[in-house]
């Protein structure tokens, strides 16, 4: 348990860049052979991703984080990895609460005392209800046959007080129903009840979103004419994709960065990949406004080392 | 690893780590998977390439003869060295990393259309596994910070194990379910 404690306070100090240079080799040399221990980094470092994806770290703890961890595309992917899985998970549990809720409602009405209890009023009204019915029904019988032509005026009336309770909408059917009430008097028994429409579901409107726009861009920044390649953004557009043009793949891997007219950065991408000889480039709306951008591509070496592969020139409208 | 090197090479090196040859692979792939988070947590890329790098010249080491006593702590020096070359070549070519001036990016560094891919392809990777792991992952996920720690000792009891065994057994899990995206969407 010591030694527990003692890895995860030299594990934390690891993470949070806080070991000098020759402390730090000797853990890494210590790590690299000790399976188990690097196991338990694995986890620190599950665990430390999980506490900034969920918002539980403190802000002192959040900046030493994105200062010392959040500093390469891989971790940054974990991250991204890890806020997908969390969501993801929650979204299942969320999904499996409801269902058992609702089942646990149905079996819980059978469960309270008192609701014990009034099922089984309600059960013996049932009972009681369906047999007194059957009663009366039994008794009409005998006076149908009794004296028909009474029978007969009795359900004509009926059937004038069901043409003026029905609804409008349903005319047709009650004349059919009463149809069948002349033509077989025995299924007389209950006044039946009006029937009602039921309403049709409220439609919510969906979000009207405007598709993305797709430009496509060749290495070379200006068009034939030497005008630039403009870009018309819809103002409900989630962002637009630039299909960069290559003249030539010499890279299995590469990164964009965008600047505006002034040289800012506004965008930098992540890892991209060719197909065939284009690079399929998506840029948020958030990040373009109206103005002059140019796309630095830059190729990733066999080494990782990033070098200058095109540029690509555009305006925003 | 590099052309240079045969497979031969390779076998003698495999040889150096273990006579019994399943024994030298998994010592193999085990003293790789140690590179690669050397490199990583060295706040490297290219963490791969760079594991490759380090084999090429320890068994060159092998070839020419050099008596090599441990070789995992052997393996761990060069990387050091690896990692100096890496980062003086860095610093002389463009460096993207400091030039982001993007405030949150962790949320912003992915494009909508590989976020949206990537969580295509995760829930088909949650759906491979097993009904006992999805529902582990489930509930160790299930908390609140207030929570956590009752809750996941809880669930360690349960499985008949310690908390620190069921963190490990998660990671893992989490370690596999991320290499299965990662292979699902670079198809």
């Amino acid at each position: 348990m010591t030694i527990q404690t003692e890895n995860n306070i030299k594990i934390q100090r690891f993470f949070f860049g806080e070991m000098a240079e020759e402390e730090r080799f000797e853990f890494e040399q210590t790590f690299a052979a000790n399976p188990d221990l690097l196991e338990e980094m694995r986890a620190f470092e599950a665990d430390l991703i999980e506490k900034y994806v969920r918002g539980w770290m403190s802000a002192a703890e959040k900046l030493k984080f994105e200062q010392h961890f959040l500093n390469t595309e891989k971790r940054r992917q974990k991250v991204e990895f890890s806020r997908q899985l969390i969501d993801e998970l929650r979204q299942e549990t969320n999904d499996e609460a409801k269902k058992v809720s609702i089942w646990n409602k149905i079996a819980g009405l059978f469960l309270t005392p008192k609701i014990e209890m009034a099922t089984a009023v309600s059960i013996f009204i049932l009972i009681f209800g369906g047999w007194f019915l059957l009663k009366n029904y039994e008794t009409e019988k005998i006076e149908i046959v009794k004296n028909e032509n009474s029978a007969n005026a009795e359900i004509s009336n009926r059937n004038k007080n069901i043409a003026v309770n029905t609804v409008n909408s349903n005319r047709q059917s009650e004349t059919n129903r009463s149809t069948n009430l002349e033509t077989n008097s025995t299924n007389v028994s209950v006044s039946l009840p009006t029937p009602t429409k039921t309403p049709e579901p409220k439609k919510t409107p969906i979000p009207k979103t405007a598709p993305n726009p797709v430009l496509a861009l060749f290495a070379g920044t200006l068009r034939d004419g030497g005008e630039i390649n403009e870009l018309n953004l819809p103002k409900n557009s989630s962002g637009a994709t630039f299909r960069l043009n290559l003249k030539t793949v010499d890279y299995q891997t590469f990164q964009a960065q965008i600047t505006d007219g002034n040289g800012k950065i506004i965008y930098r991408s992540g890892n991209l990949k060719p197909q065939k000889s284009v690079i399929n480039l998506f840029v948020p709306a958030k990040n373009l406004d109206k103005g002059d951008y140019r796309i630095n591509l830059y190729g990733k070496n066999a080494t990782g080392e990033n070098e200058s592969a095109a540029d690509f020139q555009f305006r925003v409208n | 690893m590099s052309d240079n090197l045969s497979k031969t090479d390779f076998e003698r090196f495999l040889q150096t780590l273990d006579s019994n040859k399943e024994k030298a692979a998994e010592k193999y792939l085990a003293l790789r998977s140690s590179l690669e988070s050397f490199f990583e947590w060295r706040d490297c890329e290219n963490t791969e390439e760079l594991t490759d790098i380090v084999f090429d010249r320890v068994i060159k080491k092998i070839i020419e003869g050099e008596f090599i006593e441990n070789i995992t702590a052997f393996s761990i020096s060069i990387a050091k060295f690896v990692v100096m070359e890496y980062k003086r070549k860095s610093l002389r070519n463009v460096d993207l990393e400091e030039v982001s001036d993007t405030v949150n990016f962790a949320e912003s560094f992915e494009s909508d259309d590989l976020k949206a891919r990537k969580l295509n392809c995760l829930k088909k990777c949650l759906a491979q596994l097993s009904d006992k792991k999805r529902k582990l992952l489930i509930e160790y996920y299930d908390t609140e910070e207030s929570t956590m720690i009752a809750k996941r000792k809880s669930l360690a009891e349960k499985l008949e194990l310690n908390l620190n065994s069921l963190r490990i057994r998660v990671s893992r899990l989490r370690s596999k379910l991320e290499e299965c995206t990662k292979d699902c969407c670079g198809k």
